[in-house]
């Protein structure tokens, strides 16, 4: 794999894990490492959510900083070229249309349980301060997977 | 006008191995990555015009000689 191939896959396995810490801080289900995640969205104080938030942005960028810091010197070696530059402008379309389907995915799941007025029935209520941080990060960090996703299948099919 | 679907075919793997340099070699000649250079070898990225006057160039070939553009499946 190229430097950048392996950046791509470190930056993957970051969000995984922020959407995995996220998924844990905010939801109530089954027990994962420890962890409570599942469906039910936990409702949590001011406090608690800003943690929440700062921590993952913590999280995120400690990553990005080691990523960077252990592929680097590579990348500086071997700087991206056209091709390169090609699959980081495709997957950015596609990280995009996923972003565009996912925000009406949650569109659709809002309405869904205003229209129902059951938030037992359909499970995940986004409609609360939780609610609202988890689905936001969320698609933020679905976008980036897509975008990492895309990016490794196009450097092994272009 | 009817649209034509066609391929950009390309000699570079012969002439890089008539000429006995690896393809990080060639790379390096042309300013790409040895990744790039295998994925125009195996005919799934078409480079940049820029890049293909380069290939050529290095090679010291007319540009039809490197490249084709074939109709059709070819």
């Amino acid at each position: 794999m190229s430097p950048q191939e392996n950046r791509v896959a470190a930056e993957l396995a970051l969000w995984g894990a922020l959407l995995l810490f996220i998924w844990m801080r905010l939801t109530d289900g089954t027990v994962i490492l420890g962890q409570s995640l599942g469906t039910v969205i936990v409702e949590q104080s001011p406090g608690r959510l800003l943690w929440t938030y700062v921590a993952a942005g913590v999280i995120a960028a400690i990553g990005q900083l080691i990523i960077r810091a252990v592929v680097f010197r590579k990348e500086k070696d071997a700087p991206a070229d056209e091709r390169e530059r090609f699959i980081e402008r495709k997957a950015d379309q596609v990280a995009y249309g996923a972003g565009v389907v996912t925000v009406h995915l949650v569109i659709g799941h809002v309405l869904l349980v205003a229209f129902f007025d059951r938030s037992d029935v359909v499970a995940l209520d986004f409609t609360s301060t939780a609610g609202i941080l988890l689905v936001l990060l969320t698609v933020l960090l679905v976008q980036e997977i897509v975008r990492g996703v895309a990016t490794l299948v196009l450097y092994r099919r272009t | 006008m009817s649209r034509e679907d066609g391929k950009v075919r390309n000699r570079i793997r012969d002439l890089r191995i008539e000429r006995g340099w690896s393809q990080q070699d060639l790379a390096d000649a042309v300013g790409a990555s040895r990744q790039t250079i295998n994925a125009i070898e195996q005919e799934k990225y078409s480079p940049s015009l820029e890049l293909a006057f380069r290939l050529t160039r290095v090679f010291g070939e007319e540009f039809e000689e490197v490249f084709r553009y074939v109709r059709g499946d070819g």
